[in-house]
């Protein structure tokens, strides 16, 4: 059997592939954020660690993942359960579009955190 | 395949509770992400920092201990059902199947417990 690169197969092995993804940050999020248990110091330890710049770009590279996989996810919804689509092309792209708002909405704050050193410098870029 | 039947990917009703799962995470991760990274207040948008205290104080309430584990049983049923739908169409030897589900199901009850004690019975030190 021979796969072709049309745009349904391309999003869903993007869908998979971004869920096994969400996946493996979900199992190292549980262990981290289990950190609580062993109190403040211990906890926002861990948190200084992860708030270095390499981490920032990945937790922005994380949000792009996130947000492919619920904008599929939508339009697997919209097909399946909405009714079905006319153009599936114009919905795959009407999701991604919502999708990339959401992301620029979400990462332009954590990529002044990463550079800026602190949130607090964001408010005055932002105001 | 009759030999995939038992350990397969749950057929109809495991597609479904995909689809719902998915549908009720969306609002959930959305809300998660919100309300964990940033604040919305003077001076304007930002990214958060996450804190010891900041954690505590919210869950401190109850109700939000209620909400933190429903969204670590919802997403620990999807993520770890997609992994097993992937597993289940890519590998094909009946005891690697089985190995491998043991390994998502022993993963997934693990994760289940470490969530639920970092959560369930969280006071603020």
């Amino acid at each position: 059997m021979r796969y072709r690169w049309h745009l349904g197969y391309v999003a869903w092995l993007l869908n998979r592939i971004t869920g096994i993804a969400i996946t493996g940050y979900l199992v190292l999020h549980i262990w981290v954020i289990h950190h609580l248990t062993k109190g403040p110091e211990a906890f926002n330890q861990v948190m200084d660690f992860l708030q270095q710049p390499l981490f920032k770009l990945g937790e922005i590279g994380l949000l792009g993942i996130v947000l492919y996989h619920a904008a599929n996810g939508v339009r697997l919804l919209f097909i399946e359960w909405g009714g079905g689509a006319r153009n599936q092309k114009r919905l795959f792209w009407w999701v991604m579009a919502a999708g990339v708002v959401l992301f620029i909405f979400g990462a332009y704050p954590i990529l002044f955190s990463a550079f800026e050193g602190g949130s607090h410098q964001l408010g005055e870029v932002m105001r | 395949m009759s030999t995939d039947r038992g350990l397969g990917s749950g057929g109809l009703m495991g597609w479904f509770f995909q689809r719902l799962t998915g549908l009720l995470l969306i609002p959930a991760v959305l809300a998660h992400v919100w309300v964990t990274h940033y604040v919305l207040g003077d001076p304007g948008f930002q990214a958060n920092e996450i804190s010891y205290q900041a954690v505590a104080e919210r869950l401190s309430n109850p109700f939000w201990k209620l909400i933190d584990l429903g969204f670590l049983a919802l997403v620990l049923f999807h993520g770890l059902r997609g992994v097993w739908n992937w597993l289940d169409e890519s590998v094909h030897r009946p005891w690697f199947r089985i190995a491998l589900f043991s390994v998502v199901v022993v993963l997934g009850a693990a994760l289940a417990v470490l969530g639920t004690v970092t959560i369930l019975p969280f006071r603020a030190s």
